[in-house]
């Protein structure tokens, strides 16, 4: 089972560390970073994404053009919204879809604040969702998933376990199984979702969770989905549910 | 200035035209071995350290390959590069010779290798050099 040099016990937990496969409990990303951007993440005035979460709460307070009201004169501060954002992505009964906390900043924008809704990516998205996964700091991803949701569930995990692209890999070649391993420069961490928004360094500023879906996908020259498709919240809410218990910690720092 | 036959061009000539064996085998092990590092061709880097790199920026996903030609003979290698999978059921190293049949592989790249047979032969070359003492590397 094991190689034979792991009979010394030093490399057999090495061994072990680095190819158990499927974790007994998930590890944020933050436990495969270096020393360096440990800090930069856990620095209250140097982590850049709180750039994102001060212009969040700008957004949150101020009226759109045309007369409609401020998110916070419907939801008050943003920090009552904080239970929602660990239980997303969620079964919505009316529309029979899932839902995701990006889905949803835009639906108030159309519907409620009578504006169009901010394209994804846009920094008015980043920093409202930012703002909004920021209030929830520290809760832990819900394990909940509504039972009509189960087979959207069952999908997500087929989406996270089948090889795809030119390269023929997984999600889970390589955040599974060589989790700890280094693929270039980069220690390669269990591909989980509670830092989102993240402040990539790659990209020099923050991207959502289906941006990293989708730079994951190219890297292995797989074809895309679209920001929000079906598939994507589908893996959204799988890896919300394999990561059950993480804390939030928006906005996390990456290489 | 018109070129005359003197036996010294004539000879060097003779040295130029018998040149291209020798360096042939060279050309093509250095080739490889650019093919091998690069990101828009075999980008091993990602997953192995490559001899002769900062192993900080290479990957530890497969085993080092210093000293893999001392290790594996040629037509183990060339079965490597043209499907790792079939030779070493269960691995994650990508087949470079066969196209893909996973799903959503981009139009463009349907029915495409990752690489061609010429590129494969010259990483083959590369990789059979790589014989065991290899020159120290930096950081490796
Ligand atoms: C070829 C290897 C590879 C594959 C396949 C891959 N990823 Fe990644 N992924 C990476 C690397 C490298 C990073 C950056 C280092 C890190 O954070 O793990 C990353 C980062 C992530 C992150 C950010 C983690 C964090 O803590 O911020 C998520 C989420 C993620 N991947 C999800 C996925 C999903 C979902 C899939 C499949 C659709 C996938 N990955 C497929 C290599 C891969
Ligand atoms: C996505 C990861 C990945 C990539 C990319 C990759 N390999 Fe590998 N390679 C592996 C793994 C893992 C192994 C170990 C074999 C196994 O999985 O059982 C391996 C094994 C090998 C071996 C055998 C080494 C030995 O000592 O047995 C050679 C040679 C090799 N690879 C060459 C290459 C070359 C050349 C390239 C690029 C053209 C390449 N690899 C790209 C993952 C990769």
């Amino acid at each position: 089972m094991f190689p034979r040099r792991c009979a010394r016990a030093g490399l057999c937990l090495l061994f072990l560390s680095l190819s158990a496969g499927p974790a007994l409990s998930a590890q944020s990303g933050l436990a495969y970073l270096g020393d360096e951007l440990r800090a930069l993440q856990a620095d209250p005035f140097a982590n850049p994404g709180l750039l994102w979460v001060d212009r969040g709460e700008a957004l949150w307070h101020q009226a759109p053009p045309g007369g409609g009201s401020a998110c916070a004169s419907c939801h008050g501060p943003a920090e009552t919204l904080a239970p929602l954002v660990p239980a997303l992505p969620r079964w919505n009964s009316e529309s029979r879809r899932l839902e995701h906390l990006e889905g949803l900043i835009r639906q108030c924008q159309t519907d409620q604040q009578g504006t169009a809704p901010a394209p994804y990516e846009s920094e008015a998205l980043l920093a409202l969702t930012a703002r909004l996964s920021f209030a929830a700091r520290g809760r832990a991803l819900s394990n909940q998933v509504a039972p009509e949701a189960t087979e959207a569930l069952a999908r997500g995990k087929a989406f996270f376990y089948q090889q795809r692209g030119q390269l023929e890999l997984s999600c889970a070649d390589c955040h599974e199984r060589y989790a700890g391993a280094r693929l270039r420069g980069d220690r390669v961490s269990e591909g989980m979702i509670n830092g989102f928004p993240i402040y990539r360094l790659t990209w020099q500023t923050l991207g959502s969770r289906h941006r990293m879906f989708r730079w994951c996908n190219e890297a292995v020259r797989a074809e895309p989905y679209a920001y929000g498709a079906e598939p994507y919240l589908e893996l959204e809410l799988y890896l919300r549910q394999r990561g059950a218990g993480l804390p939030v910690e928006t906005p996390a720092v990456r290489r | 200035m018109a070129l005359k036959a003197t036996p010294a061009a004539l000879a060097l000539a003779l040295a130029i035209s018998l040149e291209p064996l020798a360096v042939t085998e060279d050309a093509r092990i250095a080739d490889g071995a650019r093919l091998a590092a690069d990101p828009q061709a075999g980008d091993c880097g990602i997953c192995h350290h490559l001899p002769g790199h900062d192993a900080r920026d290479q990957g530890t996903v497969g085993p080092p390959l210093a000293g893999v030609g001392s290790r594996l003979d040629r037509a183990t290698l060339e079965a490597l590069m043209t499907d790792a999978r079939a030779l070493r059921p269960g691995s994650i190293m990508p087949r470079y010779g066969v196209s893909a049949t996973a799903p959503r592989v981009p139009g463009v790249l349907q029915g495409e290798a990752l690489l061609s047979p010429s590129e494969r032969a010259a990483i083959v070359a590369w990789l059979e050099s790589l014989k065991a003492p290899t020159q120290a590397t930096p950081h490796g």
